[in-house]
Protein backbone atom coordinates (compact mmCIF):
# COMPACT_ATOMS: atom_id res chain seq x y z
CA UNK A 1 0.00 0.00 0.00
CA UNK A 2 2.73 2.77 0.96
CA UNK A 3 2.73 5.21 2.54
CA UNK A 4 0.33 7.42 3.69
CA UNK A 5 -0.75 10.42 0.87
CA UNK A 6 -2.75 12.80 3.14
CA UNK A 7 -0.33 15.84 2.55
CA UNK A 8 -1.13 15.00 -0.76
CA UNK A 9 -5.05 15.01 -0.57
CA UNK A 10 -5.50 18.66 -0.74
CA UNK A 11 -4.55 18.82 -4.41
CA UNK A 12 -5.70 15.93 -5.42
CA UNK A 13 -8.98 16.86 -4.46
CA UNK A 14 -8.58 19.92 -6.59
CA UNK A 15 -7.49 17.74 -9.56
CA UNK A 16 -4.14 19.78 -9.52
CA UNK A 17 -1.33 16.51 -9.05
CA UNK A 18 0.38 15.93 -12.04
CA UNK A 19 -0.38 12.26 -13.82
CA UNK A 20 2.18 9.71 -12.08
CA UNK A 21 1.22 11.64 -8.65
CA UNK A 22 -2.21 11.16 -9.33
CA UNK A 23 -2.28 7.53 -10.03
CA UNK A 24 -0.42 6.77 -7.32
CA UNK A 25 -3.01 8.64 -4.56
CA UNK A 26 -5.68 6.61 -6.49
CA UNK A 27 -4.32 2.84 -5.96
CA UNK A 28 -3.50 3.82 -2.26
CA UNK A 29 -6.69 5.67 -1.87
CA UNK A 30 -8.33 1.78 -3.15
CA UNK A 31 -6.22 -0.29 -0.29
CA UNK A 32 -6.52 2.53 2.90
CA UNK A 33 -9.58 3.28 4.47
CA UNK A 34 -7.92 5.90 6.76
CA UNK A 35 -6.76 7.99 3.45
CA UNK A 36 -10.14 7.64 2.04
CA UNK A 37 -11.77 8.52 5.12
CA UNK A 38 -9.44 12.04 5.47
CA UNK A 39 -9.98 12.48 1.61
CA UNK A 40 -14.13 12.89 2.54
CA UNK A 41 -13.50 14.68 5.56
CA UNK A 42 -11.60 17.25 3.40
CA UNK A 43 -13.85 16.87 1.43
CA UNK A 44 -16.53 17.95 3.84
CA UNK A 45 -14.74 20.76 5.26
CA UNK A 46 -15.04 22.01 1.89
CA UNK A 47 -18.56 21.87 1.48
CA UNK A 48 -18.98 23.56 4.99
CA UNK A 49 -16.86 26.44 3.66
CA UNK A 50 -19.04 26.89 0.99
CA UNK A 51 -21.76 26.89 2.58
CA UNK A 52 -20.99 29.48 5.26
CA UNK A 53 -23.41 32.43 5.10
CA UNK A 54 -22.53 35.38 4.59
CA UNK A 55 -22.60 37.48 8.19
CA UNK A 56 -23.85 40.77 7.52
CA UNK A 57 -25.64 43.78 8.75
CA UNK A 58 -29.53 43.51 7.75
CA UNK A 59 -30.05 45.60 4.23
CA UNK A 60 -26.57 45.57 3.67
CA UNK A 61 -27.17 44.32 0.27
CA UNK A 62 -30.15 46.09 -0.38
CA UNK A 63 -28.29 49.85 0.39
CA UNK A 64 -24.69 48.89 -1.19
CA UNK A 65 -25.73 49.30 -5.06
CA UNK A 66 -26.55 52.43 -4.16
CA UNK A 67 -23.71 53.50 -2.15
CA UNK A 68 -21.69 52.70 -5.33
CA UNK A 69 -24.00 54.61 -7.36
CA UNK A 70 -23.86 57.87 -5.64
CA UNK A 71 -19.98 57.32 -5.35
CA UNK A 72 -19.87 57.38 -9.00
CA UNK A 73 -22.14 60.42 -9.16
CA UNK A 74 -20.73 63.88 -10.22
CA UNK A 75 -21.34 65.90 -6.75
CA UNK A 76 -24.21 68.33 -8.75
CA UNK A 77 -26.15 64.97 -9.15
CA UNK A 78 -25.72 64.03 -5.61
CA UNK A 79 -27.91 66.68 -4.49
CA UNK A 80 -30.38 65.64 -6.10
CA UNK A 81 -30.36 62.17 -4.70
CA UNK A 82 -33.95 62.63 -3.61
CA UNK A 83 -35.93 63.31 -6.82
CA UNK A 84 -35.09 65.98 -9.30
CA UNK A 85 -36.41 69.58 -8.19
CA UNK A 86 -38.61 69.64 -11.01
CA UNK A 87 -40.52 67.36 -9.43
CA UNK A 88 -41.11 69.87 -5.92
CA UNK A 89 -41.54 72.73 -8.80
CA UNK A 90 -44.15 71.15 -10.80
CA UNK A 91 -46.10 70.35 -7.91
CA UNK A 92 -46.17 73.28 -5.86
CA UNK A 93 -47.25 75.11 -9.37
CA UNK A 94 -49.85 72.84 -9.83
CA UNK A 95 -51.30 73.48 -5.97
CA UNK A 96 -50.56 77.60 -6.99
CA UNK A 97 -52.72 76.62 -9.99
CA UNK A 98 -55.43 75.38 -8.19
CA UNK A 99 -55.85 77.57 -5.62
CA UNK A 100 -54.82 81.16 -6.59
CA UNK A 101 -58.37 82.48 -8.02
CA UNK A 102 -59.76 82.01 -4.15
CA UNK A 103 -56.40 83.37 -2.95
CA UNK A 104 -56.93 86.30 -5.40
CA UNK A 105 -60.72 86.77 -3.62
CA UNK A 106 -58.52 87.39 -0.59
CA UNK A 107 -58.21 90.94 1.15
CA UNK A 108 -54.66 91.89 0.37
CA UNK A 109 -53.62 92.43 3.90
CA UNK A 110 -54.61 88.65 4.36
CA UNK A 111 -52.59 87.73 1.20
CA UNK A 112 -49.65 89.45 3.00
CA UNK A 113 -49.71 88.25 5.97
CA UNK A 114 -49.40 84.72 4.85
CA UNK A 115 -45.70 83.57 5.58
CA UNK A 116 -43.27 83.10 2.84
CA UNK A 117 -43.46 78.73 2.11
CA UNK A 118 -41.04 77.69 4.01
CA UNK A 119 -39.75 76.04 0.62
CA UNK A 120 -38.94 78.80 -0.55
CA UNK A 121 -36.35 80.18 1.72
CA UNK A 122 -35.01 76.86 3.01
CA UNK A 123 -34.64 75.03 -0.37
CA UNK A 124 -31.23 75.74 -1.19
CA UNK A 125 -29.98 75.24 2.23
CA UNK A 126 -31.91 72.37 3.21
CA UNK A 127 -30.76 70.10 0.09
CA UNK A 128 -27.38 71.25 0.20
CA UNK A 129 -26.27 71.10 3.94
CA UNK A 130 -27.91 67.70 3.88
CA UNK A 131 -26.02 66.61 0.93
CA UNK A 132 -22.94 68.03 2.40
CA UNK A 133 -23.29 65.19 5.50
CA UNK A 134 -23.93 62.30 3.00
CA UNK A 135 -21.03 60.11 3.18
CA UNK A 136 -20.26 59.75 -0.28
CA UNK A 137 -20.90 63.50 -1.09
CA UNK A 138 -17.55 64.67 -0.43
CA UNK A 139 -15.20 65.25 -3.78
CA UNK A 140 -13.06 61.88 -4.30
CA UNK A 141 -9.43 62.47 -3.72
CA UNK A 142 -6.02 59.89 -4.20
CA UNK A 143 -6.24 57.07 -2.18
CA UNK A 144 -2.80 58.06 -0.36
CA UNK A 145 -1.82 54.98 2.09
CA UNK A 146 -4.99 52.91 1.76
CA UNK A 147 -5.57 49.60 0.00
CA UNK A 148 -5.67 51.07 -3.16
CA UNK A 149 -2.54 53.12 -3.04
CA UNK A 150 -0.47 50.11 -1.90
CA UNK A 151 -2.18 47.79 -4.96
CA UNK A 152 -0.62 50.96 -7.16
CA UNK A 153 2.59 50.80 -5.73
CA UNK A 154 3.26 47.05 -4.73
CA UNK A 155 0.92 45.41 -7.45
CA UNK A 156 1.66 47.49 -10.53
CA UNK A 157 4.35 45.36 -11.83
CA UNK A 158 2.80 42.28 -10.79
CA UNK A 159 -0.72 43.03 -12.12
CA UNK A 160 0.52 44.24 -15.28
CA UNK A 161 2.38 41.08 -16.29
CA UNK A 162 0.01 38.84 -14.95
CA UNK A 163 -3.46 40.20 -15.10
CA UNK A 164 -4.32 42.03 -17.39
CA UNK A 165 -7.74 42.99 -16.39
CA UNK A 166 -7.08 43.49 -13.13
CA UNK A 167 -4.12 45.59 -14.54
CA UNK A 168 -6.38 47.95 -16.03
CA UNK A 169 -8.00 48.30 -12.76
CA UNK A 170 -5.29 49.23 -10.92
CA UNK A 171 -3.55 51.58 -13.63
CA UNK A 172 -6.41 53.56 -13.51
CA UNK A 173 -6.44 56.94 -11.25
CA UNK A 174 -7.73 56.01 -8.18
CA UNK A 175 -10.27 58.37 -8.13
CA UNK A 176 -12.69 56.54 -6.05
CA UNK A 177 -13.02 57.18 -2.58
CA UNK A 178 -10.58 56.25 -0.25
CA UNK A 179 -10.31 53.68 1.61
CA UNK A 180 -9.49 55.67 4.93
CA UNK A 181 -12.57 57.82 4.17
CA UNK A 182 -15.11 55.27 3.19
CA UNK A 183 -13.94 53.38 6.73
CA UNK A 184 -14.45 56.06 8.50
CA UNK A 185 -18.06 56.00 7.18
CA UNK A 186 -18.64 52.56 8.19
CA UNK A 187 -17.25 52.40 11.22
CA UNK A 188 -20.99 54.06 12.35
CA UNK A 189 -23.12 51.61 9.86
CA UNK A 190 -26.24 53.59 10.96
CA UNK A 191 -24.43 56.39 8.55
CA UNK A 192 -23.28 54.11 5.64
CA UNK A 193 -26.06 51.67 4.93
CA UNK A 194 -28.50 50.92 7.36
CA UNK A 195 -30.77 53.68 8.15
CA UNK A 196 -32.48 55.63 6.26
CA UNK A 197 -30.44 58.50 3.80
CA UNK A 198 -29.83 61.33 6.13
CA UNK A 199 -30.26 64.01 4.22
CA UNK A 200 -34.29 63.35 3.78
CA UNK A 201 -33.81 64.08 7.98
CA UNK A 202 -32.49 67.72 7.13
CA UNK A 203 -35.41 69.68 5.75
CA UNK A 204 -37.82 68.60 8.03
CA UNK A 205 -35.57 69.39 10.72
CA UNK A 206 -35.24 72.60 9.57
CA UNK A 207 -39.13 73.19 8.78
CA UNK A 208 -40.09 72.25 11.92
CA UNK A 209 -37.28 74.86 12.99
CA UNK A 210 -38.91 77.79 10.99
CA UNK A 211 -42.46 76.20 11.79
CA UNK A 212 -43.10 78.63 15.28
CA UNK A 213 -42.06 81.88 12.78
CA UNK A 214 -44.36 80.61 10.38
CA UNK A 215 -47.65 80.35 12.08
CA UNK A 216 -46.63 83.32 14.31
CA UNK A 217 -48.84 86.05 12.11
CA UNK A 218 -51.86 83.51 11.49
CA UNK A 219 -53.79 84.85 14.55
CA UNK A 220 -53.59 88.42 13.08
CA UNK A 221 -54.47 87.01 9.22
CA UNK A 222 -57.58 85.21 11.26
CA UNK A 223 -58.95 88.12 12.98
CA UNK A 224 -58.59 90.54 10.16
CA UNK A 225 -60.11 88.36 7.57
CA UNK A 226 -62.95 87.50 9.39
CA UNK A 227 -64.60 90.46 9.17
CA UNK A 228 -64.40 90.87 5.56
CA UNK A 229 -64.36 87.05 3.98
CA UNK A 230 -66.39 85.03 7.10
CA UNK A 231 -67.87 82.53 4.87
CA UNK A 232 -64.66 82.01 2.48
CA UNK A 233 -62.31 82.15 5.54
CA UNK A 234 -62.08 78.93 7.09
CA UNK A 235 -62.06 77.39 3.93
CA UNK A 236 -58.89 79.45 2.88
CA UNK A 237 -57.08 79.15 5.80
CA UNK A 238 -57.10 75.12 5.10
CA UNK A 239 -56.45 76.12 1.85
CA UNK A 240 -53.38 78.07 2.60
CA UNK A 241 -51.89 75.55 5.21
CA UNK A 242 -52.98 72.83 2.93
CA UNK A 243 -50.62 75.25 0.76
CA UNK A 244 -47.77 75.48 2.99
CA UNK A 245 -48.18 71.88 3.34
CA UNK A 246 -47.94 70.25 0.30
CA UNK A 247 -45.30 72.75 -0.69
CA UNK A 248 -43.26 71.43 2.12
CA UNK A 249 -44.45 67.91 1.50
CA UNK A 250 -43.14 68.01 -2.15
CA UNK A 251 -40.17 69.61 -1.37
CA UNK A 252 -38.51 66.81 1.39
CA UNK A 253 -40.45 64.02 0.19
CA UNK A 254 -40.92 64.08 -4.02
CA UNK A 255 -40.01 60.65 -4.54
CA UNK A 256 -41.72 58.87 -1.84
CA UNK A 257 -45.92 59.41 -0.97
CA UNK A 258 -47.35 60.54 -4.04
CA UNK A 259 -45.33 59.06 -6.54
CA UNK A 260 -45.77 55.20 -4.70
CA UNK A 261 -49.45 56.10 -4.65
CA UNK A 262 -49.12 56.91 -7.86
CA UNK A 263 -47.96 53.40 -9.15
CA UNK A 264 -49.88 51.88 -7.01
CA UNK A 265 -52.82 53.09 -9.20
CA UNK A 266 -51.31 52.63 -12.56
CA UNK A 267 -52.15 49.22 -14.47
CA UNK A 268 -51.41 48.17 -17.74
CA UNK A 269 -53.51 47.67 -21.01
CA UNK A 270 -50.39 45.90 -22.70
CA UNK A 271 -47.11 44.56 -22.16
CA UNK A 272 -45.44 48.04 -22.89
CA UNK A 273 -47.45 49.31 -19.95
CA UNK A 274 -46.98 46.67 -17.62
CA UNK A 275 -42.63 46.82 -18.43
CA UNK A 276 -42.98 50.49 -17.68
CA UNK A 277 -44.98 49.86 -14.86
CA UNK A 278 -42.44 47.38 -13.72
CA UNK A 279 -39.66 49.79 -14.23
CA UNK A 280 -40.96 52.56 -12.75
CA UNK A 281 -41.15 50.01 -9.37
CA UNK A 282 -37.33 49.18 -10.14
CA UNK A 283 -36.73 53.01 -9.82
CA UNK A 284 -38.62 53.16 -6.73
CA UNK A 285 -37.49 50.33 -5.15
CA UNK A 286 -33.50 51.59 -6.10
CA UNK A 287 -33.97 54.88 -4.91
CA UNK A 288 -36.27 54.06 -2.04
CA UNK A 289 -34.20 51.01 -1.36
CA UNK A 290 -33.54 51.44 2.65
CA UNK A 291 -37.21 52.97 2.71
CA UNK A 292 -40.32 51.13 4.22
CA UNK A 293 -42.37 50.73 1.22
CA UNK A 294 -38.83 48.83 -0.83
CA UNK A 295 -40.18 45.39 -0.02
CA UNK A 296 -43.45 46.23 -1.77
CA UNK A 297 -41.66 47.82 -4.81
CA UNK A 298 -39.47 44.79 -5.30
CA UNK A 299 -42.91 42.47 -5.25
CA UNK A 300 -44.92 44.68 -7.53
CA UNK A 301 -42.07 45.05 -9.67
CA UNK A 302 -41.68 41.30 -10.33
CA UNK A 303 -45.79 41.62 -10.00
CA UNK A 304 -45.97 43.73 -13.12
CA UNK A 305 -42.97 41.88 -15.18
CA UNK A 306 -45.24 38.50 -14.86
CA UNK A 307 -48.10 40.79 -16.28
CA UNK A 308 -45.94 41.89 -19.06
CA UNK A 309 -45.38 38.34 -19.95
CA UNK A 310 -48.68 37.35 -19.49
CA UNK A 311 -50.01 40.05 -21.54
CA UNK A 312 -46.99 39.90 -24.44
CA UNK A 313 -45.94 36.15 -24.34
CA UNK A 314 -42.14 37.77 -24.85
CA UNK A 315 -39.69 35.09 -22.96
CA UNK A 316 -37.25 37.77 -22.47
CA UNK A 317 -40.17 39.15 -19.85
CA UNK A 318 -40.62 36.02 -18.66
CA UNK A 319 -36.40 35.45 -17.60
CA UNK A 320 -36.53 39.07 -16.51
CA UNK A 321 -38.90 38.38 -14.17
CA UNK A 322 -38.01 35.24 -12.71
CA UNK A 323 -34.61 36.51 -11.57
CA UNK A 324 -35.94 39.40 -10.96
CA UNK A 325 -38.72 36.77 -8.69
CA UNK A 326 -35.52 34.81 -7.36
CA UNK A 327 -33.38 37.54 -6.66
CA UNK A 328 -36.62 38.98 -4.15
CA UNK A 329 -36.82 34.78 -2.65
CA UNK A 330 -33.32 35.15 -1.72
CA UNK A 331 -33.33 37.82 0.28
CA UNK A 332 -33.35 38.09 3.73
CA UNK A 333 -35.41 40.86 3.92
CA UNK A 334 -37.90 39.57 1.80
CA UNK A 335 -41.60 39.99 3.79
CA UNK A 336 -43.68 38.67 0.81
CA UNK A 337 -42.17 35.37 -0.42
CA UNK A 338 -45.41 34.03 -1.14
CA UNK A 339 -46.91 36.65 -3.44
CA UNK A 340 -43.02 36.26 -5.50
CA UNK A 341 -43.79 32.42 -5.64
CA UNK A 342 -47.56 32.90 -6.77
CA UNK A 343 -45.97 35.58 -9.26
CA UNK A 344 -43.53 33.16 -10.23
CA UNK A 345 -45.93 30.25 -10.97
CA UNK A 346 -47.85 32.31 -12.59
CA UNK A 347 -45.15 32.62 -15.36
CA UNK A 348 -44.96 28.83 -16.10
CA UNK A 349 -45.69 27.87 -19.37
CA UNK B 1 -35.65 52.99 -18.91
CA UNK B 2 -36.37 49.45 -19.90
CA UNK B 3 -32.92 49.61 -22.17
CA UNK B 4 -31.24 50.00 -18.84
CA UNK B 5 -33.19 46.67 -17.38
CA UNK B 6 -32.35 44.56 -20.03
CA UNK B 7 -31.03 41.47 -18.39
CA UNK B 8 -27.76 40.63 -20.64
CA UNK B 9 -24.49 41.48 -18.96
CA UNK B 10 -22.91 42.99 -21.68
CA UNK B 11 -25.61 45.21 -23.00
CA UNK B 12 -25.56 46.21 -18.76
CA UNK B 13 -21.76 47.12 -19.24
CA UNK B 14 -21.67 49.07 -22.38
CA UNK B 15 -24.51 50.96 -21.11
CA UNK B 16 -22.30 51.53 -18.20
CA UNK B 17 -19.30 52.30 -20.54
CA UNK B 18 -21.70 55.08 -22.16
CA UNK B 19 -22.00 56.58 -18.95
CA UNK B 20 -25.10 55.23 -16.92
CA UNK B 21 -24.60 54.47 -13.42
CA UNK B 22 -28.13 52.80 -12.92
CA UNK B 23 -26.91 50.21 -15.77
CA UNK B 24 -23.40 49.85 -13.52
CA UNK B 25 -25.96 49.57 -10.62
CA UNK B 26 -27.74 46.40 -11.19
CA UNK B 27 -23.66 44.78 -12.36
CA UNK B 28 -23.19 45.93 -8.72
CA UNK B 29 -26.40 44.12 -7.95
CA UNK B 30 -25.89 41.31 -9.48
CA UNK B 31 -22.17 40.80 -8.15
CA UNK B 32 -22.18 42.33 -4.51
CA UNK B 33 -22.63 39.07 -3.20
CA UNK B 34 -19.46 37.71 -4.41
CA UNK B 35 -17.12 40.59 -4.52
CA UNK B 36 -18.20 41.33 -0.75
CA UNK B 37 -17.78 37.21 -0.45
CA UNK B 38 -14.34 37.12 -1.38
CA UNK B 39 -13.71 40.56 0.33
CA UNK B 40 -15.11 39.09 3.63
CA UNK B 41 -13.21 35.97 3.29
CA UNK B 42 -9.94 37.52 3.12
CA UNK B 43 -10.14 40.34 4.99
CA UNK B 44 -12.70 38.63 8.09
CA UNK B 45 -13.90 42.33 8.88
CA UNK B 46 -17.11 43.34 7.73
CA UNK B 47 -16.40 46.81 7.27
CA UNK B 48 -12.92 46.20 5.57
CA UNK B 49 -14.60 44.05 3.23
CA UNK B 50 -17.28 47.02 2.34
CA UNK B 51 -14.59 49.46 1.57
CA UNK B 52 -12.64 46.74 -0.26
CA UNK B 53 -16.08 46.04 -2.56
CA UNK B 54 -16.30 49.22 -3.05
CA UNK B 55 -13.20 50.60 -4.41
CA UNK B 56 -13.18 46.40 -6.69
CA UNK B 57 -16.55 48.40 -8.21
CA UNK B 58 -14.90 52.12 -8.37
CA UNK B 59 -11.52 50.70 -10.08
CA UNK B 60 -13.98 48.15 -11.98
CA UNK B 61 -15.99 51.24 -13.62
CA UNK B 62 -12.99 53.73 -14.16
CA UNK B 63 -11.21 50.86 -16.24
CA UNK B 64 -14.33 49.62 -18.11
CA UNK B 65 -13.58 50.98 -21.21
CA UNK B 66 -10.40 48.86 -21.38
CA UNK B 67 -12.36 45.56 -20.46
CA UNK B 68 -13.34 43.11 -23.50
CA UNK B 69 -17.15 43.14 -23.21
CA UNK B 70 -16.87 39.57 -24.77
CA UNK B 71 -15.63 38.51 -21.91
CA UNK B 72 -17.33 37.68 -18.55
CA UNK B 73 -17.49 40.40 -15.70
CA UNK B 74 -17.64 38.03 -12.30
CA UNK B 75 -13.89 36.72 -12.61
CA UNK B 76 -12.64 40.21 -13.62
CA UNK B 77 -14.33 42.08 -10.86
CA UNK B 78 -13.45 39.00 -8.91
CA UNK B 79 -10.07 39.47 -9.35
CA UNK B 80 -9.90 42.99 -8.53
CA UNK B 81 -11.54 42.62 -4.79
CA UNK B 82 -9.09 39.93 -3.98
CA UNK B 83 -6.10 41.68 -4.96
CA UNK B 84 -7.48 44.80 -3.01
CA UNK B 85 -8.24 42.65 -0.25
CA UNK B 86 -4.88 40.09 -0.09
CA UNK B 87 -3.25 43.92 -0.78
CA UNK B 88 -5.21 44.61 2.69
CA UNK B 89 -4.37 41.61 4.81
CA UNK B 90 -0.61 41.98 3.85
CA UNK B 91 -0.45 45.58 4.88
CA UNK B 92 0.90 46.93 8.41
CA UNK B 93 -2.85 47.61 9.02
CA UNK B 94 -4.54 44.80 9.00
CA UNK B 95 -6.05 43.81 11.78
CA UNK B 96 -6.52 40.51 13.21
CA UNK B 97 -9.04 41.01 16.04
CA UNK B 98 -12.13 38.33 15.92
CA UNK B 99 -15.34 39.29 13.69
CA UNK B 100 -17.97 41.21 15.20
CA UNK B 101 -21.33 39.12 15.89
CA UNK B 102 -23.10 39.77 12.64
CA UNK B 103 -26.66 38.78 11.49
CA UNK B 104 -27.02 36.00 9.19
CA UNK B 105 -27.63 35.89 5.86
CA UNK B 106 -29.39 32.90 5.37
CA UNK B 107 -31.14 31.63 9.02
CA UNK B 108 -30.42 27.75 9.67
CA UNK B 109 -32.08 25.36 7.62
CA UNK B 110 -35.28 23.65 8.91
CA UNK B 111 -33.94 20.35 9.95
CA UNK B 112 -34.31 18.98 13.35
CA UNK B 113 -33.40 20.95 16.48
CA UNK B 114 -30.23 18.70 17.35
CA UNK B 115 -28.80 18.90 13.89
CA UNK B 116 -29.64 22.72 13.78
CA UNK B 117 -27.57 23.48 17.11
CA UNK B 118 -24.71 21.06 15.90
CA UNK B 119 -24.99 23.09 12.83
CA UNK B 120 -24.82 25.91 13.88
CA UNK B 121 -21.93 25.34 16.48
CA UNK B 122 -20.39 23.49 13.51
CA UNK B 123 -20.51 27.07 11.97
CA UNK B 124 -19.11 29.15 14.23
CA UNK B 125 -16.43 26.60 14.86
CA UNK B 126 -15.33 27.02 11.05
CA UNK B 127 -15.26 30.49 10.83
CA UNK B 128 -13.56 30.69 13.92
CA UNK B 129 -11.06 28.42 12.49
CA UNK B 130 -11.34 30.58 9.66
CA UNK B 131 -10.32 33.60 11.40
CA UNK B 132 -7.82 31.96 13.26
CA UNK B 133 -5.91 30.79 9.98
CA UNK B 134 -2.41 32.78 9.28
CA UNK B 135 -3.89 35.62 6.45
CA UNK B 136 -1.72 34.08 3.96
CA UNK B 137 -3.24 30.60 4.39
CA UNK B 138 -6.58 32.07 4.57
CA UNK B 139 -5.80 34.09 1.32
CA UNK B 140 -4.98 30.72 -0.72
CA UNK B 141 -8.04 29.02 0.50
CA UNK B 142 -10.46 32.22 -0.03
CA UNK B 143 -9.78 32.49 -3.44
CA UNK B 144 -9.24 28.12 -3.88
CA UNK B 145 -12.54 27.63 -2.16
CA UNK B 146 -14.70 30.70 -2.58
CA UNK B 147 -13.22 32.25 -6.21
CA UNK B 148 -12.02 28.67 -7.72
CA UNK B 149 -9.01 30.22 -9.31
CA UNK B 150 -6.62 27.10 -10.18
CA UNK B 151 -3.36 26.86 -8.15
CA UNK B 152 -1.46 28.55 -11.56
CA UNK B 153 -3.89 31.68 -10.97
CA UNK B 154 -3.64 32.11 -7.26
CA UNK B 155 0.02 31.40 -7.52
CA UNK B 156 -0.08 34.67 -10.00
CA UNK B 157 -2.47 36.55 -8.02
CA UNK B 158 -0.22 36.16 -4.87
CA UNK B 159 2.83 36.00 -6.70
CA UNK B 160 4.05 32.70 -5.10
CA UNK B 161 5.04 29.68 -6.45
CA UNK B 162 2.62 26.47 -7.58
CA UNK B 163 4.22 24.67 -4.30
CA UNK B 164 3.58 27.44 -1.78
CA UNK B 165 0.08 27.58 -3.20
CA UNK B 166 -0.42 23.73 -2.88
CA UNK B 167 1.55 23.28 0.74
CA UNK B 168 -0.19 26.66 2.09
CA UNK B 169 -3.67 25.02 0.49
CA UNK B 170 -2.91 21.99 2.36
CA UNK B 171 -2.06 23.14 5.73
CA UNK B 172 -5.47 25.49 5.70
CA UNK B 173 -7.27 22.72 5.27
CA UNK B 174 -5.85 20.30 7.42
CA UNK B 175 -6.32 22.86 10.28
CA UNK B 176 -9.89 23.35 9.38
CA UNK B 177 -10.49 19.50 9.24
CA UNK B 178 -8.75 19.39 12.68
CA UNK B 179 -11.14 21.99 14.72
CA UNK B 180 -13.85 20.81 12.85
CA UNK B 181 -13.07 16.59 13.93
CA UNK B 182 -16.16 16.69 16.28
CA UNK B 183 -18.65 17.67 13.46
CA UNK B 184 -17.32 15.98 11.01
CA UNK B 185 -19.84 12.81 10.71
CA UNK B 186 -22.65 15.52 10.37
CA UNK B 187 -20.94 17.88 7.83
CA UNK B 188 -20.65 14.26 6.15
CA UNK B 189 -23.98 13.29 6.33
CA UNK B 190 -25.34 16.58 4.82
CA UNK B 191 -22.81 16.76 1.99
CA UNK B 192 -24.05 13.09 1.54
CA UNK B 193 -28.03 14.90 1.61
CA UNK B 194 -28.63 12.60 4.50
Amino acid sequence: MGPHVTERLSAYMDAELGEADRAQVDAHLRGCPACARHLEELRAVEAAARALPLQVPAGYFAAFPGRVRRGLEPARFRRRRYGPAWIGAAAAAVVLALLTPRLLREPPRSDLAVPPPPAAAKKDSGFGGAAARVPHAEPPRPAVGTVGGRLEEEGRERAQAKSPPAAAATRATPAGPSLERSRNAAVAPSAGYAAPPPATDEPQKEHAAGAPQASAPQPRMEAESAATARDEEPKARRDKAALGALQRRAERAPASDDRFQRLLHRTASSAAEARAIRDAWRAFAREEATGPRADEARVQAVEAGAEAWRRGKDDQDRTEAQREGREYLARPDALQPDRVRAALRALSP
Amino acid sequence: MHAVAEPTEARLLAEARDGSLLAFEEIVRRYQRRVYGIALRIVRRHEVADDVAQEAFMRAHQALSTFDLTRPFGPWIGRIASNLAINHVRGPQAREEPLPEGHAETPAPGRGALDAVLEREAREVLEQALADLPAEQRAVFALRTFEELSYREIAESLDISIGTVMSRLSRARERLRGALTPYLGLATRRAEGG
